[in-house]
């Protein structure tokens, strides 16, 4: 209860990152998608069956503000997060180095996601030099920082569990 | 269910409903669905608020530490206020004899339209796009369609309605489109969002005469946005070697990295065309 408590704030709080202070504060450049470290985290370290409930709702949400028909924001993030848990057995995912690349990756799926479903609804959007830049420097700044808010979530993780056992044996 | 038919099950079944998902408002997305009302009701509220502590301390920054220069500043813009003044004057001269000949001719006065004020309450979250989320909405007599102004100039337009709240789609996203002209040589094009703080004026003949420093006022064509508003001032205008048309860059009039509260054109939205056999049936 306490996981799904503390999730539900730090999804709140992504969004309200994201909506609010992002535009408020940051450079479009510089803006990490939160959502895309939250679903990786899961994937990650949880259920793929769970990672992908949380994907698909982070999506939904993610869809809630945008200009786009059709929801296509669950589609990037279940397709991420199943590859992340697909992978994460066979590649060192626990590794920074690699977490940082495959980060990156995925930011970069993302942007080409969203610009393949807007060519292919045949809607405009912006000029190829002004997008290739903002990919490129999302790409780098998700694989720079990405790692880092992975480890904090690591670490809330831990910390949880820690709290959970010390509870129950407290009970016991 | 053993373990193992699940593992595979459920992954199947996201994924199914993630591309159902697609497909479930690929035509419409005029009202907001149950999910979007739901999350916009719960989380509006929070933004609003956010929003209002980032603007306050965004305040007290302007007000007492951004004041150097203030001085020079404020001669500048003494100086300007007298230039406005002997404008404004011109002006008044001039609509005043418009008045009186419009009168002479029996035209109709027009009425002006009505505006609704509203404040923004979020932005998109997933920085491609360029749209706001307002805090007015179907219960405030807003309908899809509507054009969003500020003070400054033209901002947008209303692509989803909820019951409280409207998602706008700014002049600068990629999927805007604004009938426009130039305001000194009336060369007429169409102006799109770049996806940053800069529009495009396209389809403008290359023969066209257009200056840096034009200023661009939307058309009134296609109904959505009202004629005459000041949309943006031309920035840089490349008329290439070849080609019918010249790239005229537009920075828009509002600022919108600034912008806070904005006012709904509350007037019916634009009629759809009408199909033959109606019209017959009309005649």
């Amino acid at each position: 209860m306490a996981t799904f408590i503390l999730y539900l704030l730090l999804t709140l709080g992504a969004y309200l990152c994201q909506t609010v202070l992002y535009p408020a504060f940051l450079m479009p450049e510089l803006r990490i998608d939160l959502f895309l470290v939250l679903v990786l985290h899961f994937s990650f370290y949880y259920e793929r069956s769970k990672a992908l409930i949380l994907a698909l709702l982070l999506g939904l949400l993610m869809d809630v503000g945008l200009p786009l028909r059709g929801s296509f924001f669950p589609l990037i993030y279940v397709a991420i997060a199943l590859l992340a848990s697909m992978l994460r057995h066979n590649l060192n995912l626990h590794s920074r180095r690699y977490q940082a690349l495959f980060l990156g990756l995925c930011a970069l799926i993302e942007g080409v996601g969203v610009r393949t479903i807007l060519a292919l609804q045949d809607a405009g959007f912006a000029e190829a030099g002004y997008f290739l830049r903002l990919l490129a420097w999302r790409t780098i700044v998700t694989a720079l920082v990405g790692p880092l808010l992975l480890a904090g979530l690591e670490k809330t993780d831990q910390y949880l569990s820690a709290f959970t056992v010390r509870r129950e044996s407290q009970e016991i | 269910m053993t373990s193992q038919a699940r593992k595979f099950i459920i992954p199947i079944f996201v994924f199914l409903l993630a591309l159902s998902l697609i497909s479930a408002n690929l035509h419409s997305r005029e009202n907001m669905s149950f999910f979007e009302s739901l999350v916009v009701g719960i989380t509006a509220p929070v933004q609003k608020v956010v929003w209002g502590v980032i603007d306050g301390v965004g305040s007290v920054w302007r007000g007492y530490f951004y004041l150097v220069g203030l001085e020079k500043e404020n001669q500048a813009l003494k100086k300007e206020l007298q230039e406005l003044k002997l404008q404004m004057n011109r002006y008044r001269e001039a609509e005043l004899a418009n008045e009186r000949l419009r009168a002479l001719l029996n035209f109709k006065k027009s009425i002006p339209t009505p505006l609704l004020p509203a404040q923004i309450v979020a932005f998109d979250p997933s920085g491609w796009f360029q749209t706001i989320l307002i805090d007015k909405g179907r219960n405030d007599g807003v309908v899809l369609d509507m054009a969003v102004v500020s003070a400054e100039g033209l901002v947008g337009r209303v692509i989803g309605v909820g019951k409280h709240h409207a998602k706008v789609l700014l002049i600068l996203d990629g999927n805007s489109a604004v009938d426009a002209y130039i305001q000194s040589s009336r060369a007429r094009g169409v102006l799109v969002g770049l996806g940053r703080e800069l529009c495009l004026l396209k389809y403008v003949q290359r023969n066209e005469d257009v200056q840096v420093g034009d200023k661009v006022i939307s058309s009134g064509m296609g109904g959505v946005f009202p004629k005459g508003l000041l949309v943006g001032t031309v920035q840089e205008v490349v008329r290439g070697s070849s080609g019918l048309f010249q790239r005229v860059e537009v920075e828009p009039a509002v600022n919108f990295s600034r912008l806070e509260e904005v006012m709904v054109v509350i007037q019916p939205p634009p009629e759809r065309p009408a199909m033959a056999g109606s019209q017959k049936r009309l005649e």
